[in-house]
C-alpha cells in the first residue's frame, strides 16, 4: 500500500510518494540562473548545500494562479536534491492500490509521468511519478 | 581471515608498486639488455613481492614470482643472454602478475587465473642454460642458538599464577624470541602467522613484548618475544614456527618459576639495536583513506565560509580590540587550507607511469615506431584530478600514435625520421598545470574534420570557411565525431575525444589543439591546481552575486559609457591600446534595466586563452576565497556558470563559466 504526501499547486491536488520527499521548508531566497531551462526557478541554499527549484507547474501545465508560493518540497532521489515550491503540504495517505485510476487522458505533458489519479472521499489527486517527472539523465540532455 | 583483511589494502597497494617496478625495469632492460641494474631491480621487486605474496597464502602469485626470480637471477649473472623473445615472455608474466593483483583487489582471491603455463615457459627458457643449478634456494638453517647471558625477567603475578595453574594440566610454559629477517615485508603480518601458528597446536600466548596492539601496528623492529603456556616440546615448536618464511632466528628456553618470579634466559639487546639502523632508509609516511581527505577539505571549506562569515557581521561594528585576532584567524585559515591543499597533492607520475607500457605495446600492434618523452612527471595535482585525467591521456596518446604518427615507410619517404615522437609533459603555471600531448605526426586534416562536419550537419560551407583551423579542430570533440574511414582496434571508434573534452571540463579545465600538416599536433590541456577553494572577485548584476575565477581576470576598470564603441555590430572598448570586445551581463542574463552607474561602467576585463574580453557589471564587491560546490544534475549542462558558491551572508553566488558565454 503506498503512502502519498498530498500538497497543492494552485487548486490541483497532487501527491508522491512519501519516501522520496526529504524534508518540507519555507519559501526560501531563490537565487535565479540565468540560461537554466525554463522549467528551472533558481537554487535555493539549502544547509550549506545548493538545490535546484523545479516549477512543476511549468512542466505539468498546472494553473498556478496568483498566490505567492508558501512552501518547498525538497525531494531526494538517489541522492539528488530538488525543490519544488506548493502553495501547501496537506497530509500523508494510505492509499490502497484499487484506489488508483488509471490515466485516461494521455495528454503529452502527463504520459508517463502520472502513476494514477487517486480517489480519496470527493478529491482527486494526481500522483506523480518523481523519478519520471525529474528523470535527471533526460534532462541533462535537454538542458 | 578477518585479521588478514586488514594486510590487503597495504598488500595491494605495495604490490602495485612492485607491479610498477617491474614494468619499469622491464623497459629499461628492453631498450638496454646489458643493464644490469635493471636486471638488479626486476630481480629485488619480484623477490619482494614472492616474499609479501607468500605471507598473504596468495599460492599462484607466490609460484610465479619464484620462477620469474630464478630465471631473473640467471639472466643477471648473464648465464643465458637477454632476447627480445625473452623480454616478451617476461612483459607476458608481468602482465599476469597484475592479472593475479586486480582479482586480489577486487576478491581478495586470486580469481581464475592460471599460472602453469607461464610457469613452465619460464622452466623452459631456463633450461637453455646448461648449467643447471642443484639446489635453487637452500634452506637457511635457523636452529643456531646463540650464547645467551642470563637476564632476569620479571613477570607480572597473573601471568605467574596462570602458568602455576596450567601447570597442573600439563602445560609447559615457554619464554620464545621470534626474529624476522632484515628485508621482511608485511612484519605484522608474519607475526600474525606465528600467532596463528601458536594457536593451532593449542598454545596460549600470556604475554608479548612489544604488546599485540604494537604488533600490529607494526612498531617493533624484528624480534618479537612471547610468553606462551603449550602442552608441545620445545622441538616441536621451533618446527611448527619454522614453516614459516623470513624467520631469521627462534629462540625458545623454558621459562624457570622462582619464588614468585619468573627466570628467563634472554638475549641480550645489543643485535636488535644493529637490526633497527639498518631499517632507517624508511621513509616517513602515512597511508591515509582519500574520503578522511575529502572529509578535511569538506570541514576546511566550512571553516573558509564560517570565517568570511565572522568577517562580515564584525565589519559593520568595526571593533578594533578583534581586528587583530581575526586577522590571525584569517592567516591560521588560510595557512591551513595550504596545507590541506597540499596533503592532497599526488605527482602525475601517478599515471604517467602507465604510458611507458602502453605506447610500447601499442607502437608494436599498429607496426609504428614511437618515442615517449615523459617530462615533468613530478607536477603535482589535486588527487581526484590525477584519478581523472588518467582516461583523457589514454585517449589522447593512443589517437596520437594511431592517427598521427604515420609508419615507419611514410615518415621516411615524407624525410621524417622513422621513429616518431610523442612527448608528455606536464607542468605548473600560476594556479593552473598544463598538460600537454605532443606529437611529431601527421597532423590533424582541417579539410578532412571540415567535409565530416558539414556531412554531418554541424557546419554550413560558408561559415567554414571563415573559421579558424582551432576552431574547426573543436569538432573532432563533438559526440560520435571521426574521421578515420576504417576504424582500428585501437581509436578511431568516434568515441573518446569527446570524452576527454567532457571529462576535463567536469573538472573545470580546458582543452586546446593546435597542428601543423606533418609538424604534429599539440593538445593541452589546462587544469586548476585544486578543485574545492578558489578565489575569485565578486560581482553584483541585477541585485544577483557572480564570481568570476581570479585566475581568469586581467583588470577590472571603470569607463565611461562614451568609451564603449560599436565595430561591426559589436560592443567594443579601447583597454590601453587593445580593442576589447564587451558583453553587458545584464542583456545576456535577461535581466531588464540599465546599469545602475550607468555613465560609468564597471567593467571586468579577462583573459581567455586567445583573446580579452570585458564583462559590464553593476557593481564591484570584491574578492574572496569559495568554496565550490555543484549546481546538481539538473544544471550541470547550463552554459553560462559552471558551479555556485556559498557566501557569507548564506547567499548563492554563481561561479562564471566565461568560455559559455557568448561574446
Amino acid at each position: 500500500m503506498p503512502e502519498i504526501l498530498e500538497f497543492k499547486i494552485g487548486k490541483q491536488k497532487l501527491a508522491f510518494d512519501v519516501d522520496s520527499v526529504e524534508m518540507v521548508i519555507e519559501y526560501p531566497k531563490v537565487t535565479p540562473v540565468p540560461g537554466a531551462p525554463n522549467f528551472v526557478k533558481g537554487v535555493i541554499n539549502l544547509r550549506g548545500r545548493i538545490v535546484t527549484l523545479v516549477k512543476l507547474d511549468e512542466m505539468l501545465d498546472l494553473d498556478k494562479g496568483e498566490e505567492e508560493f508558501g512552501q518547498v518540497l525538497v525531494l531526494n532521489i538517489g541522492g539528488e536534491e530538488v525543490g519544488i515550491p506548493v502553495h501547501s503540504v496537506d497530509e500523508v495517505l494510505m492509499v490502497d492500490e484499487n484506489e488508483i485510476e488509471t490515466p485516461v487522458s494521455q495528454h503529452e505533458k502527463y504520459a508517463n509521468k502520472v502513476k494514477g489519479i487517486v480517489k480519496k472521499e470527493d478529491r482527486l489527486i494526481m500522483y506523480l511519478d518523481v523519478r519520471k517527472i525529474l528523470n535527471l539523465e533526460n534532462k541533462e540532455q535537454e538542458g | 581471515m578477518s585479521e588478514m583483511d586488514a594486510y590487503l589494502g597495504v598488500f595491494v597497494d605495495e604490490a602495485r608498486e612492485h607491479l610498477q617496478n617491474l614494468n619499469d625495469s622491464l623497459l629499461a632492460i628492453e631498450e638496454n639488455p646489458d643493464d644490469k641494474e635493471a636486471l638488479n631491480e626486476m630481480f629485488r621487486s619480484l623477490h619482494t613481492l614472492k616474499g609479501m605474496a607468500g605471507t598473504m597464502d596468495f599460492e599462484r602469485l607466490t609460484k610465479l614470482c619464484h620462477k620469474m626470480e630464478n630465471f631473473l637471477d640467471i639472466l643477471r649473472k648473464g648465464e643465458i643472454l637477454v632476447t627480445s623473445e625473452i623480454v616478451d615472455k617476461l612483459f607476458l608474466s608481468v602482465d599476469m602478475i597484475g592479472k593475479l593483483i586486480d582479482n586480489i583487489s577486487e576478491t581478495a582471491d586470486e580469481g581464475d587465473v592460471n599460472v602453469d603455463e607461464m610457469v613452465s615457459t619460464i622452466e623452459q627458457m631456463m633450461e637453455e642454460r646448461e648449467v643447471v643449478e642443484e639446489a635453487e634456494e637452500v634452506k637457511e638453517e635457523k636452529e643456531e642458538i646463540e650464547e645467551t647471558e642470563e637476564v632476569l625477567t620479571t613477570l607480572e603475578e597473573e601471568i605467574v599464577h596462570v602458568i602455576k595453574e596450567a601447570g597442573k594440566q600439563g602445560y609447559k610454559p615457554y619464554h620464545l624470541v621470534v626474529r624476522l629477517q632484515p628485508e621482511t615485508m608485511l612484519k605484522s603480518a608474519r607475526m600474525y602467522m606465528v600467532f596463528k601458528k601458536l594457536e593451532d597446536i593449542g598454545a596460549e600466548i600470556l604475554k608479548t613484548i612489544p604488546d599485540v596492539q604494537s604488533i600490529e601496528e607494526e612498531k617493533f623492529d624484528l624480534e618479537v618475544e612471547f610468553f606462551l603456556i603449550a602442552k608441545r616440546d620445545k622441538s616441536d615448536i621451533r618446527k611448527i614456527i619454522n614453516t614459516i618464511s623470513e624467520i631469521d632466528k627462534i629462540i625458545i628456553e623454558d621459562i624457570k618459576l622462582g619464588e614468585g618470579e619468573a627466570k628467563v634466559k634472554e638475549e641480550k639487546r645489543e643485535k636488535v639495536e644493529t637490526g633497527s639502523k639498518r631499517r632507517t632508509r624508511l621513509t616517513r609516511t602515512v597511508r591515509v583513506d582519500i574520503e578522511k581527505l575529502d572529509t578535511l577539505m569538506n570541514l576546511m571549506g566550512e571553516l573558509v565560509i564560517a570565517r568570511s562569515r565572522i568577517v562580515e557581521t564584525l565589519k559593520k561594528y568595526q571593533i578594533k580590540d578583534v581586528d587583530e585576532s581575526l586577522a590571525q584567524l584569517s592567516r591560521a585559515t588560510l595557512d591551513l587550507q595550504n596545507v590541506v591543499m597540499k596533503i592532497r597533492m599526488i605527482p602525475v607520475s601517478f599515471v604517467f607511469n602507465r604510458f611507458p607500457r602502453m605506447v610500447r605495446d601499442l607502437s608494436r600492434e599498429l607496426g609504428k615506431k614511437v618515442n615517449l618523452i615523459i617530462r615533468g612527471q613530478e607536477t603535482e595535482l589535486d588527487r581526484t584530478v590525477v584519478d581523472e585525467i588518467g582516461d583523457p591521456l589514454v585517449h589522447l596518446i593512443r589517437n596520437a600514435i594511431d592517427h598521427g604518427i604515420e609508419t615507419p615507410n611514410e615518415r621516411i619517404m615524407k624525410g621524417k625520421p622513422p621513429e616518431g615522437t610523442v612527448e608528455l609533459t606536464a607542468r605548473q603555471e600560476g594556479n593552473s598545470v598544463i598538460i600537454e600531448v605532443v606529437d611529431d605526426g601527421r597532423g590533424l586534416d582541417r579539410m578532412a574534420i571540415q567535409r565530416a562536419a558539414i556531412e554531418k550537419g554541424l557546419l554550413d560551407e560558408s561559415a567554414a570557411a571563415t573559421m579558424s583551423d582551432e576552431e574547426i579542430y573543436q569538432y573532432i570533440f563533438v559526440s560520435g565525431f571521426s574521421t578515420k574511414k576504417n576504424a582500428s582496434e585501437v581509436s578511431g571508434r568516434g568515441v573518446g575525444m569527446d570524452v576527454v573534452k567532457n571529462v576535463i571540463e567536469s573538472l573545470n579545465g580546458r582543452v586546446y589543439i593546435q597542428s601543423q600538416p606533418d609538424k604534429g599536433t599539440r593538445v593541452s590541456i589546462v587544469l586548476p591546481l585544486t578543485l574545492a577553494i578558489i578565489q575569485v572577485l565578486l560581482v553584483r548584476v541585477a541585485g544577483n552575486v557572480y564570481a568570476f575565477p581570479i585566475v581568469n581576470i586581467d583588470s577590472a576598470i571603470r569607463a565611461s559609457a562614451t568609451e564603449i564603441k560599436k565595430v561591426q555590430d559589436r560592443d567594443v572598448i579601447v583597454v590601453r591600446g587593445e580593442i576589447v570586445p564587451i558583453t553587458f551581463l545584464r542583456r545576456v542574463f535577461g535581466f531588464n534595466g540599465v546599469e545602475e552607474t550607468s555613465d560609468s561602467l564597471n567593467v571586468v576585463i579577462v583573459r581567455t586563452r586567445d583573446q580579452k574580453r570585458g564583462f559590464v557589471v553593476d557593481e564591484l564587491l570584491g574578492q574572496e576565497d569559495i568554496v565550490i560546490k555543484s549546481l546538481g544534475k539538473l544544471l550541470s549542462n547550463i552554459p553560462y556558470f559552471g558551479g555556485g558558491a556559498i557566501l557569507g551572508d548564506g547567499s548563492i553566488a554563481l561561479i562564471m563559466d566565461i568560455a559559455g558565454i557568448p561574446g
